[in-house]
């Protein structure tokens, strides 16, 4: 047996062990697992295989009528779905929902981009605040005070506007908006501005050249649909809508109004039908 | 000769795979064959490497229950004995190698235990199968003091037959590392063995 160990190549020998060595060892080798752990085994794949059984057996009972309805062609389905297939039409109506809703909460942004102080302006240097809040009087102290603070940096404003009126306008705006509304409707109605903004408008008089402005041009559109409703020959209509401008713009009777002539014409025409 | 025994390992690998289909599809007395076939080999594979009984039964059991939830997705292109002990020694791995090396050894032989108890008695005849018992019962305890590494290539070779490139694949090793590990457990076995031969030889 030596001998055969001896005899075999330098690779065999580094790959087996001595074979004396392998029969002391099979001579040895008896233990074996109890007979208990056998069991536990052998009943653990019986239950293994009863349980795959019973499940092979649902699937396949479950695939039956599938099966049926597919085994003529092999195509995968892709399931598509109400909101998958309209992706692109309910994604635009949400984005025009969101849009709508966003211009609903906020009605007063669009008015805010379009309005005068959006238009780019010319650079204009501003005079030094102090010396023009220290020539108000004590009401405005409190506009005063923060406006020092706020503003001393150049701005930009129209070139007609008072600087004085820039520096304050962030306290002002809501109620000059009012105000400017009122201006609209009421051409020269008396203003209802608050007692800080009253005493700067008082101080800067070349302030009122704006509403005035804006009241003539209401009044001239306002002369203008009356020019067409007589043009139309419509004299009912004009002649309320006559009544209803003398009302609103009772300043049209006096004669330095640029549009008073004008205005008498037209009366004058509607009384003569 | 060679080539017959090369038939009948690639006959045994084709029977354990058939035997393992058959149990995936439902029989379960191909399992108990294939069992049966593999049980003493795989306990002695943990028996040997384990000095705790529990954990080396408790490794072997588990070992079993892998096989048998795994049976749906056995691929018959993978010899059974290999899938087999690469479940056993990837547990090894993880439940034992964790632990320090030191308690992975079992004592089979206590140092009190009487040497003079593997002796044939002075009334029988001091034949070969005698000393071949006596040898065998001294290589046991040789096995037990060899390193971890040498002995799971001794016994992956010794009781599950399998070859040099075969352990290799099993323990994730390099061929030259595996050939190299029983080299060095077939020497130091033998060394081991006559050593204590001797011995005996001395005390009588």
């Amino acid at each position: 047996m030596k001998d055969d160990q001896n005899n075999k190549p330098a690779t065999e020998r580094a790959e087996a062990f001595d074979s004396e060595l392998q029969i002391w060892y099979k001579l040895q080798a008896q233990e074996k697992p109890s007979r208990e752990l056998d069991d536990a085994i052998i009943k653990m794949a019986t239950e293994a295989s009863t349980v795959s059984k019973q499940a092979l057996t649902d699937k396949r009972l479950h695939q039956a009528p599938l099966a049926g309805d597919k085994s003529t062609d092999n195509v995968v389905r892709v399931e598509n779905s109400f909101w998958r297939h309209n992706r692109w039409a309910i994604s635009s109506a949400a984005s025009v929902m969101l849009v709508v809703t966003v211009i609903m909460l906020n009605p007063q942004s669009p008015e805010e981009i379009l309005s005068d102080d959006a238009m780019p302006m010319m650079m204009q240097m501003s005079q030094p605040l102090d010396e023009q809040l220290e020539s108000l009087p004590a009401d405005a102290v409190d506009v005063k005070s923060e406006s020092r603070q706020a503003h001393r940096a150049p701005s930009a404003m129209p070139a007609s506007e008072p600087q004085f009126a820039g520096a304050a306008a962030p306290k002002m705006k809501p109620t000059a908006k009012r105000h400017e509304d009122k201006a609209k409707l009421g051409a020269e109605a008396p203003s209802n501005l608050t007692l800080s903004s009253k005493s700067l408008s008082n101080h800067a008089s070349p302030n009122k050249s704006v509403p005035q402005r804006e009241a003539v041009v209401s009044a001239k559109q306002a002369l203008n649909h009356l020019q067409n409703v007589i043009d139309s020959k419509l004299w009912d209509e004009a002649e309320k809508l006559a009544s209803k401008i003398a009302k609103q713009y009772p300043n049209l009777e006096q004669s330095e109004h640029p549009q008073h002539q004008r205005w008498s014409d037209l009366q004058a025409e509607i009384t003569e039908h | 000769m060679a080539q017959a025994l090369g038939q009948d390992k690639s006959t045994e690998a084709e029977i354990d795979q058939r035997l393992m289909l058959n149990y995936a599809s439902g029989d379960t007395s191909a399992f108990e064959t294939l069992y049966l076939k593999h049980k003493g080999g795989l306990y002695r594979y943990f028996v040997r490497q384990i000095g705790d009984m529990q954990l080396a039964e408790d490794l072997y059991q588990e070992t079993w229950g892998r096989v048998i939830k795994s049976a749906s997705s056995y691929q018959a292109n993978a010899k059974f004995t290999t899938w087999i002990y690469k479940i056993a020694h990837n547990l090894l791995i993880d439940h034992v190698r964790a632990v320090k090396p030191v308690d992975l050894f079992s004592e089979t032989f206590s140092e009190e235990q009487d040497a003079e108890a593997l002796l044939p008695s002075d009334e029988m005849s001091p034949d070969r199968a005698m000393e071949d018992s006596a040898k065998a019962s001294l290589l046991k305890r040789c096995i037990a003091l060899l390193p971890s590494v040498q002995k799971e290539a001794l016994l992956l070779n010794m009781e599950a037959g399998f070859t040099a490139s075969a352990i290799a694949d099993i323990v994730g090793v390099t061929l030259e590392a595996t050939k190299s590990r029983i080299r060095y457990a077939n020497q130091g076995l033998k060394a081991c063995v006559m050593n204590k031969w001797q011995e005996v030889q001395n005390e009588r």
